[in-house]
């Protein structure tokens, strides 16, 4: 019945408690933007997942929202498991999602999401990244609302790209995406009023 | 194990009570290696009915239910939803339901098990009908002879 690629992962321990745990600290990073928190070490995620993305998609995901995994991280187990804990749905397409979960690698262009409506900007799409580190890359420096000056920042998601896709949405506020980068056990966010500038060595 | 005989050890084992359960099957779930896939949790779930089989249907109430999910080291799943708070009640259907998914494992749960508690729920609802039955009082209706 189950194969080992089929298989449904448990969920949190202590669901109540431990999702209200790290949506408090999602609450925390998106409007401290840069922020790290982190998910306690007794996940056991679907192997393509690293555990901070598994707890957040736990702690944020339900019947309501949309979701879109990316080609690598879209396969029965995964699909299986979050459709168990959350009873989300998953679309195929970009635009109709609410939340996309991609990999560094294959991270879709900003601009085939959903950006919300000028009278619901707040129903855009989330990205949630997962990255190789957030000590590798080149060092930016975050400004904007929820930073007192400005906060060095370090991820290996990103790149010249990303940066450009979100100054082009930049205009376009308050419409926007929001992202949640992911490694390992830790977290933090980026949402679409924090801009970011490379710092010049 | 076909979807019906699923269906039977569900509908036997959820109105069996966990005392009855644990009478007839002489193992405890420390004796099997098993996942916990979701923890016995207890929530709430909308009961629908309907007047005399042909009316609107409305929401008549919330149903207290606990249910639980779990794996077993070979990979089957078993899953057990009961009303009320009775974790270790879920937890029992939930690893029976399991085990009976496993070939050759399947015919003892249900004669260890399934068949006695059948049994069981059986004569008390008999013997509830008989008693009911002791108890019947006809109505009768004078006629007073006009045509």
């Amino acid at each position: 019945m189950n194969t080992a690629q089929n298989q449904i992962f448990p969920g949190l321990h202590n669901p109540v408690l431990e999702s209200q745990q790290i949506f408090r600290q999602l609450l925390k990073s998106m409007s401290e933007p840069g922020v790290i928190g982190n998910c306690e070490d007794n996940l056991n995620q679907p192997d393509c997942l690293q555990p901070a993305t598994y707890a957040v998609a736990l702690s944020l995901l339900d019947q309501d929202t949309a979701l879109k995994l990316s080609d690598n991280l879209d396969n029965e187990s995964v699909r299986d498991t979050l459709r168990f804990h959350n009873g989300i749905p998953l679309v195929n397409d970009w635009k109709q999602a609410d939340f996309v979960i991609c990999n560094e690698d294959e991270r879709p262009d900003l601009d085939q999401l959903n950006i919300g409506n000028e009278s619901w900007p707040d129903q855009s799409c989330t990205l949630i990244i997962q990255c190789q580190s957030f000590y590798k890359g080149i060092i930016y420096r975050a400004s904007g609302p929820g930073i007192k000056q400005s906060r060095k920042i370090r991820c290996s998601a990103f790149n010249g790209t990303l940066i450009h896709q979100r100054e082009k949405l930049a205009s376009r506020f308050p419409l926007g995406i929001d992202l949640i980068l992911t490694s390992g056990r830790d977290f933090f966010c980026i949402p679409r009023t924090t801009t970011l500038i490379a710092e010049q060595n | 194990m076909n979807i019906q005989q699923r269906q039977d050890l569900h509908a036997t084992l959820t109105r069996s009570s966990l005392g009855d359960i644990q009478r007839c099957w002489q193992k405890t779930p420390q004796d099997y290696d098993y996942q916990i896939l979701r923890a016995p949790e207890t929530g709430m779930v909308m009961a629908v009915a309907r007047t005399e089989n042909s009316g609107e249907p409305f929401n008549l109430g919330e149903v207290t239910v606990t249910r639980c999910a779990l794996r077993l080291s070979g990979g089957e799943t078993g899953i057990g939803y009961v009303t009320g708070r009775n974790e270790q009640h879920a937890l029992h259907i939930a690893l029976l339901d399991a085990l009976a998914q496993i070939k050759g494992q399947s015919e003892q749960v249900f004669s260890q098990v399934i068949e006695p508690l059948k049994q069981r729920i059986n004569d008390n609802h008999k013997k509830q009908q008989q008693e009911t039955a002791a108890t019947r009082v006809d109505f009768l209706t004078m006629v007073r002879g006009e045509d």
